[in-house]
């Protein structure tokens, strides 16, 4: 994080943004997402990271414009000072921001061969036919798919599992984005690929100043990849913090739970035992699994403290 | 892709062998001596038994049926399906005679049901939720659920009679197609929009899908590129069937306006116990249907590249 911009050019910015899926009828479910805030500057890698069902997709879906239709969304979305949450302005989608989707399994069409879903979006950007398939080989090449033409001739179910994944990363990088948002991207890999992945990734965003912004689960592949993290509790952000800080200095009882639970024997944050404060909708959102909550989170809702220098918490315990 | 092609075939193969062993069985299986219905055709009313015998003896009706049978089938692969009963004429001509009739009403209510159906099941997809959608889907279900014989009476009533636009039946001119391939169209049209519709509904809420939209994709592509192909696969079996039905005759609606094809033939021949010929029309209906149901495989190879490789979803 060695040059530091002076002026921080903000790429996206997200503003108390609430989004609600209807169950039937009038019946609304509790926010997938609600009052957030999220910032992302020119060249920053910021991770959303929390567990399943805490809205991460719902962030990136809501940026990219496809929530499903029986959605309401509140807030505002704004990219390079234009907001593009009401109406999605020409050429953004897919080629501004990119979404890489987590079901690398079912995101490639099952009956167009990976070539040609590649051309379409070249085809989008009106690059000619005879340029198309030397750019696909080179894109394939970079993110490491030894026989291009071989996968572009290829059906999805030809590919693995982790050729998909890379097809998938061809696909978001070939317009040259400015951001990438990818959504768990190592979903369903084993541990080496997941790895091969983490670092191609790496190495790709290192040779140019693109924005990401990365939805895991996994806080290894935050500290891996990204300067920023935020962490986020059942639709809410609870701490941002610089990863440097991550591992010392992360002060959220949620943040800290998370660190301290191990994917590999299925722990869960979330399913700790609280201390028994009940909440009338007012208070914490974590106050029902925190150990250090005190009678005060049950009725007030926590703001936003900045304890370090670009270190906010949102914690009534945290002094 | 080859090795596909041959397996289909093989399969087609064996179900036609089957069939063929069924329709020479049926002449048996109905009630009654054939010899005797062969001598009662030759012969008049009030047969005795010599002739009986004789015809037993001549049309080689004593032997073992596997004897029967091969020789059944060894004139068959000559394409000598034996001769009417009823005025002689060999059971091939009289078939061919009959199949461009029936072949072209199928082609036309295909072709009609699939420029009715496909647009308003697609429509009705894009549009749901909508007035146009409720409308759509009113009209499908009534074309599916009208008799075919109902709606042929109603057709020929307000057409032919009051309005006299179009001759009550008959062949010929492209104005006696006109009302039989609608009848028939009607139901097979509502069947493929009622059905794409929900196929293609389906298939909009795919990852895929989602991800084609997030690429920035125009809706038209995604609808047609990215959609149709996936939500076609139930629709084109549903189809093929359908005109493998048609291809063997329609026997109702056929006999209402006096269309000169297959059905009616097995229908009036099946009146008059004119077994070689019911046998004949039974065998090449068969073999139409299953030459349709290789030609539905094919398709879903052409459609579907999992199926093309021989790896399940």
């Amino acid at each position: 994080m060695g040059n530091r911009k002076v002026i921080a050019i903000m790429l996206l910015e997200i503003r108390n943004l609430t989004v609600r899926y209807r169950r039937s009828g009038d019946d609304w479910d509790r926010p997938a997402v609600s009052g957030l805030w999220v910032a992302v500057e020119q060249g920053e890698k910021l991770a959303v990271v929390g567990e399943s069902g805490a809205g991460k997709t719902t962030i990136a879906h809501a940026v990219m414009g496809i929530l499903p239709p029986m959605t309401r969304v509140e807030g505002e979305i704004v990219y390079r000072g234009q907001r593009i949450d009401s109406r999605m302005p020409e050429g953004i989608r897919g080629k501004e921001i990119v979404l890489i989707p987590q079901n690398a399994y079912n995101s490639l069409n099952p009956v167009l061969p990976a070539g040609t879903q590649l051309e379409d979006l070249q085809a989008e950007d009106g690059v000619p036919s005879p340029l198309r398939r030397q750019q696909l080989r080179s894109m394939l090449q970079r993110v490491r798919l030894t026989d291009p033409d071989a996968v572009l001739a290829s059906f999805p179910h030809q590919l693995s599992g982790g050729m998909k994944q890379r097809v998938l990363l061809a696909m978001g990088l070939l317009r040259e984005p400015r951001l990438i948002i990818a959504d768990e991207p190592t979903k369903g890999l084993d541990p080496v690929r997941r790895l091969g992945v983490l670092e191609l990734l790496k190495d790709l965003l290192a040779q140019k100043q693109q924005s990401l912004m990365l939805i895991t689960h996994d806080i290894r592949a935050a500290v891996f990849l990204c300067d920023t993290v935020v962490m986020m509790y059942r639709g809410e952000l609870v701490e941002k913090l610089p990863v440097s800080r991550l591992y010392e200095y992360s002060s959220h009882p949620y943040t800290i739970a998370l660190l301290n639970a191990s994917p590999q024997r299925g722990l869960q944050a979330g399913q700790n035992a609280g201390n028994g404060i009940s909440t009338g909708g007012r208070g914490c959102s974590y106050v029902a699994c925190c150990s250090q909550s005190v009678p005060v989170c049950g009725q007030e809702r926590p703001v936003w403290r900045e304890i370090y220098p670009g270190h906010l918490v949102r914690c009534h315990v945290v002094a | 892709m080859g090795s596909y092609i041959a397996r289909r075939t093989l399969a087609a193969a064996i179900s036609l062998a089957g069939v063929s062993l069924m329709t020479f069985l049926l002449v048996f299986l109905v009630p009654g001596d054939p010899a005797e219905m062969v001598a009662q055709a030759r012969f008049g009313h009030g047969v005795v038994e010599w002739e009986i015998e004789m015809v037993r003896r001549t049309e080689g009706l004593d032997r073992p049926l596997a004897v029967q049978y091969l020789k059944w089938v060894s004139h068959l692969l000559q394409l000598d399906l034996g001769h009417s009963l009823i005025n002689r004429q060999p059971v091939m001509s009289l078939i061919c005679s009959r199949l461009p009739a029936t072949l072209l009403l199928a082609c036309s209510s295909l072709l009609l049901s699939l420029l009715a159906g496909v647009p308003a099941g697609v429509i009705a997809a894009v549009k749901k939720g909508t007035r146009l959608d409720s409308v759509l889907r009113i009209i499908a279900l009534a074309g599916v659920s009208v008799p075919g014989f109902w709606l042929s009476y109603l057709l020929i009533i307000v057409f032919a009679l009051k309005l006299k636009l179009l001759p009550v039946g008959g062949y010929g001119t492209l104005a006696n197609l006109v009302m039989p391939s609608v009848v028939l169209a009607a139901g097979m049209a509502g069947l493929t929009a009622r059905l794409l519709r929900a196929s293609l509904l389906e298939v909009l809420q795919q990852d895929y899908i989602r991800a084609a939209v997030a690429n920035g994709l125009s809706n038209s592509k995604i609808l047609w590129k990215y959609a149709l192909k996936n939500a076609l696969l139930p629709v084109v079996t549903v189809i093929g069937l359908r005109v493998g039905m048609l291809l063997s005759g329609t026997v109702i609606i056929e006999s209402i306006y006096g269309w000169p094809g297959l059905g009616k033939l097995m229908l009036d021949s099946i009146y008059t116990r004119d077994f070689p010929v019911v046998q004949g029309c039974v065998l090449v209906s068969a073999a139409c249907f299953i030459l349709l149901n290789t030609c539905v495989e094919l398709i879903y190879a052409w459609l579907d590249p999992r199926i093309r490789w021989g790896t399940g979803r």
